[in-house]
């Protein structure tokens, strides 16, 4: 089942119908929505590298194996994940969370199984 | 502690699964890429997973964007929504024919398909006021000025260094209006 491709079409209730309207939306956003709503359990989100880094791209980069919701938005708070990168997935994957979904694995696409094994990738979850 | 096996899960595909960086962007380039990047998702399914697909369009509507734009003086351009509903079509066809074939090869026993999918956003919405996600292609200065001078909705702005760029308003997804669909059709296990 293939969905909400691209963030899916964005629409408004306006005047007694639905509207598309020039927009775009995030597609890990979406996903997190989507995923919620159909009772999926794990949001797995594909991007660029094996995990979610702290101090990305410096001397001291440090790859996270496990964020809970709070240590997620503290790390934001701090800064840590670039606007139009990471931060949306991050954004996401809250989202994910706090609409009762279970799980949230980051990795590349190259990853996919070890991640899910639970051997790499960045896991997040309430505990 | 053992942790409960899950057995579902949405696979969110990036743009870079189905067109990479520096690529010229042929249907050839997109269907290889995908033919390895969906074997993957046959592996989920072979350990018992449900999964649903979700995948990024940004070079595609970009592309679409730029054709509009070249033939606007022959055909009336689409406006972003329907281009997000092309690509959906487009790229939707490109992930069933790659993973269909992969499944036969895996004697999967699995139908794919696409849905056409709204999201529904909301009309009060901060991100409305301030359009703040660079689509399309880039543009110098001049040109960005002349196109906004001809269309009064059109914001353009320069775009970390790169050029001037169409920029539009990327609000919070908050209900999809197909759910109940996707929903019926995932849990069942064939689709």
């Amino acid at each position: 089942m293939i969905a909400c491709g691209g963030g899916g079409i964005p629409v408004l209730f306006r005047d007694g119908r639905y509207r598309g309207v020039e927009a775009v939306i995030d597609k890990d956003r979406a996903s997190a929505v989507l995923a919620a709503r159909c009772g999926v359990e794990v949001l797995l989100i594909l991007t660029d590298v094996e995990q979610v880094y702290l101090n990305f791209n410096e001397p001291d980069q440090i790859g996270i194996d496990y964020m809970s919701v709070e240590e997620a938005m503290d790390y934001l708070q701090e800064g840590h994940f670039p606007e139009g990168s990471m931060r949306p997935k991050i954004e996401a994957a809250i989202d994910f969370l706090n609409l009762g979904g279970e799980r949230v694995i980051i990795t590349s696409l190259d990853k996919v199984k070890e991640a899910v094994d639970g051997r790499t990738g960045t896991h997040l979850s309430w505990a | 502690m053992p942790q409960r096996r899950p057995t579902s899960i949405l696979v969110a595909f990036g743009g870079n699964a189905i067109l990479k960086e520096q690529q010229q962007g042929t249907a050839e380039e997109q269907f290889a890429n995908l033919d390895s990047a969906l074997e993957c998702v046959a592996d989920l399914i072979q350990e018992g997973f449900k999964v649903i697909i979700t995948h990024g369009n940004g070079p595609q509507v970009g592309v679409l964007m730029r054709q509009g734009e070249a033939a606007e003086d022959l055909v009336p351009p689409m406006p972003l929504d329907v281009l997000v509903a092309e690509t959906q079509g487009q790229i939707g066809y490109m992930i069933q024919n790659s993973l269909v074939n992969i499944f036969r090869t895996r004697q999967i026993k699995r139908s794919v398909v696409s849905v056409v999918t709204q999201v529904v956003v909301n009309a009060d919405d901060p991100a409305f006021d301030n359009p703040s996600k660079g689509v399309g292609r880039f543009y110098t200065e001049e040109q960005a000025q002349a196109r906004m001078a001809n269309r009064e909705d059109l914001v353009m702005r320069e775009d970390a260094g790169r050029g001037w760029r169409r920029m539009v308003p990327s609000p919070e997804p908050i209900d999809v209006l197909e759910v109940d669909f996707v929903k019926g059709a995932y849990s069942g296990g064939t689709w």
